[in-house]
């Protein structure tokens, strides 16, 4: 297993070795053999088949509910939700998921939940989750944050961008929510203070680059919210929609909980909300509406004027049944009047003992009112692939991955058995559940997912190496290329047109193109191998990829920051044209790495990314770094914009103009693009 | 010769106190380093480390494999640890710089770690410097601690190298 700890040795070995505390006498194993003695242990769980795939459900519910929306804390009366006429998906469902029929179906499929040896399974699934499930990745070598992009519509690899910076986002005119938007006056950033005192939008009028002017303050806090935080936010035109969670804190152990408090108690979000708002007037935003529902975020994008909010909503399993049964269904929240999902918009599994549900609404954030379109499935999903028309959810499907031996004592759990299962939704016109299927493997993360000419493709590490998969909209699957860099793990994933890129690693960094011109027969059409690896992958033009990653020795990698430019012009002999290896000196690394929306594309081409760098002599620098890719392949630095302040993180980048501006912490400071000299600086407290 | 962890587990089942308190000595030195690590005095990381293994013991009918047991108890003791975090401080946010937390130093609790290290890892968050202890402390696997903290193993690798950067930068910044 490569070792990217070997350069903190002598910080690992300083904070392990002991300093001669001892052991207190009442931690001697004597002690806590004599604690122990009078403590009851808990019933060993059931083993059966059918325990196993309910085991197996529980694991969704706990890798998706648990770490979205846990240990949900309420008072001990649970409000009765109003029953909704909003209109819903149309769709009686298919083999796998069915529309309920009414409530009342529902809440009975919770009360058995409820009633059956729940506690036990409970218990039993949490010791899933100790026994290495370790959270919605489970593939160890998957999520490096690896990414790629998708240029679904483009010809060309260049954007046709405005003279402003705007989010990198993965599908054209799909737009994707962030802590900083930019609309070429002003900029919008999403902020929570350090201390918690507040949770805001900052509006800050740019046109005089040497006077930043504080706009409006939005705080998205008041006396009934008092928890709530800011995620990320849009701006169209005059509409800005900010995304909060309203946060419980789940403090203490309660007695209408039946899961184990050992597992968690983290604050976690019970819901999500947007705020919609009229922003004609930039310095008195006027709020349009509020709309809210159950659970954490998974994800949202916006085409046109409307949102789309995916949310992951864990039952949690009131021991009071009118508190259950209050609870099973997700609820949304027009303004402060909380609705039940319609019936008719509610989808269960037929063999699922899932308790978390994943809802779907489609909001118009023009009108002054939501008019939302909604829809919740019974079982999680944790990523999307959104284009103009499909969305596309995925999540992860256990049940071939947990095995019990024979005597029944042993339950082992192997995650590259895993299964991604993708449910597909219509999101044009009519708003249509039209069906789900399995895949082989795990997802690495939405940029594994792409749809293009009518047909998915979906990129998954499974147990033999790495899976491209094509199906057609009926999600079925078409064509099925295997195998690609057994015993290795993908870092990065990319679909442009008829062609996928991805990055393995395991020593040295094979770039594989495939060839998916013929659906039906993906083929790997080129292969390259490099030291180091790219986490993310961005398309510079029609023949040039730029890599953002680690470089490496034939040893491994090592903690410096590379951007190469690959020459892909040719399919199957891929180059890396040129490449920049930063703190040679010591260590780098950038943001863009693991955030794909912490790359900025500029309109004359060049594109920045935020840079550490951490000289052996102790020196630190972070700065923006602007490059170029020369017409002979050469990677050249154009410019680098420093950060005044040199203890915090830069995290986004945007321009407007002749100015680029910087995003860190605390600071919001604008720079002349040509030259780098500050203009001004303004301090977000 | 400590008998190995497969038997003791089975045997501790059987509702044996002793081999469970077998088991739990395989990692004692260890958990008490990290509690002591985490709430700064001797006797908060004994009361963690006691409250750990009581919840521990209470729950082994369901821990199947062997192998797991460590980092369970390294994830319940990093809960553990968390809520009398919380306790001691009613305004406690994820970011909240540890010298805020941290409660009146003892002589122990200075000695337990090089000035500069405990220096650094007071610059970290709390999430950054649970991760670094039960990654070097605990042994932790990535998936590991992103189970033992609730995130994904991705985001867990990130932060612990951002982590270890920070406390690196911080160490040479300060002379060594």
């Amino acid at each position: 297993m490569r070792n990217r700890k070997d350069n903190y040795s002598d910080i690992y070995d300083a904070l392990r070795t002991p300093q001669g505390e001892k052991l207190p006498d009442a931690l001697q194993p004597e002690a806590i053999e004599g604690l122990v003695k009078d403590k009851t242990m808990r019933p060993k769980q059931k083993r059966t088949g059918k325990m196993v795939a309910a085991a197996a459900g529980f694991i969704v519910l706990l890798l998706t509910g648990i770490f979205a929306a846990r240990f949900l804390y309420s008072p001990s009366v649970v409000e009765t939700p109003l029953d909704s006429g909003a209109s819903a998906a149309q769709n009686s469902g298919d083999a796998y998921l069915q529309n309920i029929e009414d409530y009342t179906e529902i809440e009975d499929y919770f009360l058995e939940l409820q009633k059956g040896t729940l506690t036990d399974r409970l218990q039993g699934a949490v010791q899933k989750v100790f026994n290495g499930l370790g959270g919605l990745k489970t593939n160890e070598a998957l999520a490096e944050g690896a990414v790629g992009y998708d240029m679904a519509g483009s010809a060309t690899g260049s954007q046709d961008l405005a003279a402003y910076g705007t989010t990198n986002t993965q599908v054209q005119n799909v737009d994707e929510s962030d802590i900083l938007k930019n609309d070429g006056e002003y900029l919008y950033i999403a902020r929570n203070t350090n201390d918690d005192s507040d949770a805001y939008v900052e509006i800050v009028d740019i046109r005089t680059p040497t006077a930043l002017k504080q706009t409006a303050h939005i705080s998205v806090r008041d006396d009934t919210h008092k928890n709530r935080c800011v995620q990320e936010l849009y701006v169209r035109g005059n509409t800005m929609i900010v995304l909060c969670g309203d946060y419980t804190d789940y403090a203490s152990a309660s007695t209408d909980m039946l899961i184990d408090d050992a597992v968690g108690g983290y604050a976690n979000v019970a819901k999500t909300v947007a705020l919609v708002y009229d922003i004609t007037d930039r310095s008195a935003p006027v709020l349009r509406y509020s709309y809210g529902v159950d659970g954490g975020t998974v994800s949202t994008r916006m085409t046109g004027d409307t949102l789309l909010l995916v949310t992951q909503y864990g039952v949690p399993m009131y021991e009071n049944k009118t508190d259950l049964k209050n609870a099973c269904v997700p609820c949304y929240y027009n303004g402060e009047k909380k609705y039940r999902f319609p019936a008719s918009g509610i989808y269960r599994a037929a063999d699922s003992t899932d308790s978390t549900y994943m809802t779907v609404s489609l909001l118009d954030t023009a009108a002054s009112s939501p008019a939302q379109k909604m829809v919740a499935v019974l079982g999680g999903g944790t990523e999307i692939y959104c284009s103009a028309n499909a969305l596309l959810i995925a999540g992860m499907d256990y049940s071939k991955a947990v095995s019990t031996s024979p005597d029944g004592e042993t339950t082992s759990f192997t995650p590259a058995l895993a299964c991604t299962r993708l449910y597909a939704f219509q999101i044009e016109g009519e708003f249509a559940y039209l069906g789900s299927a399995g895949i082989d493997g795990t997802l690495l993360n939405q940029f594994s997912m792409d749809e293009q000419n009518g047909y998915y493709r979906i990129a998954t590490t499974a147990q033999d190496g790495c899976i491209v998969t094509v199906l057609d909209k009926a999600l079925k699957t078409v064509g099925q290329l295997r195998s690609v860099a057994p015993g290795e793990s993908i870092y990065a994933a990319r679909f442009i047109g008829d062609t996928a890129y991805l990055v393995t690693f395991y020593q040295t960094d094979p770039l594989f193109v495939i060839d998916l011109s013929d659906p039906k027969q993906p083929q790997i059409a080129g292969e390259l191998e490099i030291p180091g690896f790219s986490n993310y992958l961005h398309p510079y033009s029609d023949t040039l990829l730029i890599g953002i990653g680690q470089a490496g020795t034939d040893s491994g990698a090592i903690p410096q920051l590379k951007i190469s430019v690959f020459d892909v012009s040719d399919p199957k002999n891929p180059k890396e044209a040129s490449n920049l290896i930063f703190g040679k000196s010591g260590y780098s690394y950038s943001a863009s790495q693991y955030e794909h929306k912490a790359y900025l594309a500029f309109s004359d081409g060049s594109f920045a990314v935020p840079v550490t760098e951490n000289s052996l002599h102790g020196n630190s620098v972070t700065y923006l770094c602007r490059m170029a890719v020369q017409n002979d392949g050469t990677l050249q630095i154009l410019k680098r914009y420093t950060l005044p302040s040199t203890h915090e993180e830069l995290l986004r980048a945007t321009y407007a103009g002749d100015t680029v501006f910087t995003l860190s912490q605390s600071q919001l400071v604008a720079y002349s693009k040509t030259d780098a000299s500050v203009l001004s600086i303004l301090s977000l407290t | 010769m400590t008998a190995p962890a497969e038997l003791l587990l089975k045997q501790a089942k059987t509702v044996d106190p002793q081999a469970f308190g077998a088991l739990y000595g395989q990692y004692a030195p260890e958990l008490y380093r990290y509690a002591l690590c985490v709430l700064g005095t001797p006797a908060d990381a004994q009361d963690a480390v006691q409250d750990a293994a009581v919840r521990v013991y209470e729950n082994l009918q369901n821990i199947r494999d062997p192998r797991r047991f460590k980092a369970y108890f390294f994830k319940t003791l990093s809960n553990t640890c968390k809520t009398m975090l919380k306790r001691r401080s009613l305004t406690l946010v994820d970011e909240q710089p540890f010298e805020n937390l941290q409660s009146p130093h003892s002589t122990e609790s200075d000695a337990i770690l090089r000035a500069d290290l405990k220096a650094a890892l007071e610059r970290l968050s709390e999430t950054e410097r649970t991760v670094v202890l039960l990654s070097a402390i605990g042994g932790l696997s990535s998936r590991e601690i992103a189970d033992a903290v609730g995130l994904t193993a991705g985001s867990t690798r990130s932060k612990l190298s951002r982590a270890l950067a920070k406390m690196r930068k911080y160490m040479r910044e300060h002379g060594e």
